[in-house]
């Protein structure tokens, strides 16, 4: 047996041991257990989830040794993705940390905050999150104005950011700021490490549509960082928070789109409950549906071949973004049709009757977050297909490019 | 044949009177908040004859109705309305005369779930062809809802049968229509003004087309299903034998443009229109839940295909 085939089976039995009484598994039609639970259960259960990888060895497993993951290949990492999709594991609220925050501290940190950052937020100790996006910049994130004015002591920031998802929960924020007041869009920012619990920073929840809140308004206030804050050279926030962002991509569109709508074989089931299967217009959309979630896995399979590769994260994880959230929409529309009022109506207790609803409130905020559905055409359109781009008016900066 | 679709100076004064109630008692936190039916201004709408509409005692008719539910939807505003008004064209006038004055709700739909059960007086069971005045063989059980209406799951026992249901049917999926088109309009409008406002990129947003092509063809759509609305609404008051197809094209029409422009709204607003204090997510979860109830969309469907003899 290959080495391959040992740590599948390692895997395996990880999840086949941990997963029941751990409270891991998808019902029979492959959704995951409804995650109501209050911030301070969920965040218990994520961390629990991850320390019980990590003693098996299988947590971080294609990080360094050097910072507490297990020295492995993508390809393990790769390995383990596809058992545990079986599964569903609480680690979500790790996305930003360990998914997007991570590879650029590893990218562009140097050698004293990789070892000081990395090990915890690997591990979970710490979580993390990402302080981008401003009232004013939003897809167009060169627009950053939140000042970080470096003196003697080390940075002063002053400013808001706001959509900043899991801020209450996270111990260390990656801040985009304006260092350099003179200049403009993407010259003059640099990337700062912030410690959530300094004096100086308010976090304001704000409540979706869907009734949780999961993202939050920051305000700093004066707030002082140290002078080994910044993350990469200072005044080359842009390039550092490119690195995130492609990543970001890569995590959204490669994760499990079930994760998001409800899947074909499950919307099937409930056509065949409700009688409505033999509609041969419900029919269809379900093998449609099923057809686009088979392309949409592709799509993520293909990035994770080009990561495994040692290609760095391209163009090609808008691609895969786009589609699992198209996937997702014309999921919950066709939930809508086969349910009827039964999707916007269910019994309190019955977490998994409330899904459906949900899903509803919560796919519209997938072609906003993480980079909308324009700015992901936008990046289609130029730099896979090599488009012009969108005429400018006159008075833009020339030196302008889109995320 | 000649079809005047604009409404006469009667029914614009009765649409400005609901536009006026709905900016009073929904200002603020009144049509966002926790309270599902504020009573001032179920109470208004019952002392302009908008809950009486369409019945003998209350007069007026479908075009009232439609020009009352497009301000209604303009607003996002709450209520039972589609039931009410199904009821209105069903019960006796002393069975429907607490519900006209406001005095108690009405639950039209199939049962065990019904909308506003928890809170009614009157009960309707109906499908797409009959009706029955029905009472709840227990206490509806509450559920929960997206649009946080109390709806609840409940056995009900037919009291006596209200016979043919086709037309109050027709009726309920017209003001579904109206109201859906109503709130429609009012999400393209204010994404539009959004976009104007909205700079990145150093310009208003509104001026990438990727923003203002989308908005433009909700546009289209919504104009289309309002006007379907209307012509539904005159159809039904004309006795027109067309008017059960004709009012479920208007919903089936308002419900595709609503629920795009819905989506098209979120899309313009970005996070804010996602987040409970922003203006576009209660119109939108409203438009959600009452795309769907009480009459389904699968019976508009038949009605649509059976008036092209398929």
């Amino acid at each position: 047996m290959s080495s391959d085939d040992d740590f599948r089976q390692r895997v395996r039995s990880f999840l086949a041991r941990h997963g029941p009484t751990e409270g891991w598994m998808r019902d029979e039609h492959g959704r995951p257990p409804p995650d109501d639970a209050p911030d301070e259960v969920r965040v218990a259960r994520a961390r629990r989830c991850l320390s019980l990888l990590f003693d098996a060895g299988l947590g971080a497993i294609s990080w360094p040794q050097l910072y507490g993951g297990q020295g492995l290949s993508n390809r393990h990492q790769v390995i383990f993705n596809e058992e545990a999709a079986g599964y569903a594991l609480p680690l979500d609220m790790f996305i930003i940390g360990v998914g997007m925050c991570a590879p650029t501290v590893l990218a562009h940190g140097t050698e004293e905050q990789r070892s000081r950052h990395l090990p915890p937020l690997l591990r979970g100790d710490e979580i993390w999150c990402q302080l981008f996006s401003e009232p004013g910049a939003g897809s167009d994130l060169a627009a950053v104005c939140c000042r970080a004015e470096q003196d003697t002591g080390g940075w002063v920031v002053n400013g808001q950011k706001v959509w900043t998802s899991g801020a209450h929960n996270a111990a260390f924020g990656m801040l985009l700021a304006r260092s350099d007041p003179a200049s403009s869009r993407h010259a003059g920012m640099t990337m700062l490490i912030v410690d959530m619990s300094l004096p100086g920073i308010e976090i304001r929840p704000l409540r979706q549509m869907s009734g949780v809140s999961r993202f939050n308004e920051v305000f700093f206030d004066d707030c002082l960082l140290g002078p080994d804050a910044a993350l990469g050279e200072v005044g080359q926030g842009w390039r550092t928070a490119i690195t995130t962002l492609m990543n970001e991509r890569v995590s959204i569109g490669t994760s499990n789109p079930a994760g998001y709508g409800h899947p074909a074989t499950v919307l099937a089931a409930e056509a065949r409950r409700r009688g409505r299967i033999d509609d041969p217009a419900i029919a269809d959309r379900i093998s449609q549906l099923m057809i686009r979630e088979r392309i949409t896995a592709l799509l993520g399979k293909r990035v994770t071949e080009a990561l495994l590769a040692g290609v760095q994260p391209g163009p090609e994880g808008s691609l895969a973004k786009l589609s699992g959230t198209q996937v997702s929409q014309a999921s919950a529309s066709l939930a809508l049709e086969i349910l009827g009022s039964e999707a916007v109506a269910w019994d309190a207790a019955d977490a998994l009757a409330a899904s459906w609803s949900t899903v509803q409130c919560s796919t519209p905020g997938l072609s906003i977050a993480g980079g909308t559905d324009e700015i992901m055409r936008n990046l289609l359109a130029e730099r896979v297909l090599g488009l012009p781009r969108e005429p400018k008016r006159p008075s833009n900066d020339a030196s302008e490019s889109v995320p | 044949m000649s079809l005047d679709l604009s409404y006469s100076a009667e029914q614009s004064e009765l649409a400005r009177s609901v536009d006026g109630l709905c900016r009073r008692c929904g200002a603020g936190a009144g049509f966002t908040g926790t309270d599902p039916l504020p009573e001032q201004y179920w109470r208004g709408l019952a002392e302009l004859g908008v809950l009486g509409l369409g019945t003998a005692a209350g007069g007026g008719g479908a075009l009232e109705i439609a020009a009352s539910m497009e301000q209604l939807g303009t607003h996002g505003a709450p209520g039972p309305l589609v039931g009410t008004f199904v009821a209105g064209a069903l019960l006796d006038p002393a069975e429907m005369e607490p519900v006209s004055e406001g005095r108690q709700l009405a639950s039209v739909g199939q049962p065990p779930l019904m909308p506003w059960a928890t809170r009614a007086g009157v009960f309707v069971e109906i499908d797409s062809s009959e009706a029955w005045l029905s009472r709840p063989a227990g206490a509806p059980e509450p559920v929960d809802t997206t649009a946080g209406e109390p709806w609840g799951r409940v056995e009900l026992e037919r009291l006596r049968p209200l016979g043919d249901a086709t037309a109050a049917v027709a009726l309920g999926q017209t003001a579904t229509a109206a109201y859906l088109a109503g709130a429609a309009q009012h999400l393209v409008e204010i994404a539009s003004q959004y976009a104007t406002d909205r700079v990145q990129f150093n310009r208003p947003i509104a001026t990438f087309q990727a923003i203002s092509h989308p908005l433009a063809s909700c546009s289209v759509s919504v104009a289309a299903s309002r006007i379907m609305a209307r012509a539904a609404a005159c159809a039904l008051d004309n006795r027109d034998p067309d008017a059960p197809a004709a009012a479920a094209r208007a919903r089936l029409s308002a419900t595709a443009s609503a629920t795009a422009s819905a989506y098209q709204a979120h899309q313009t607003f970005g996070a804010i229109g996602f987040t409970i204090e922003g203006p576009v997510a209660h119109v939108s979860l409203r438009i959600r839940q009452l795309s769907l109830q009480p009459i389904p969309v699968a019976s508009a469907r038949s009605r649509v295909l059976e008036s092209l003899g398929i």
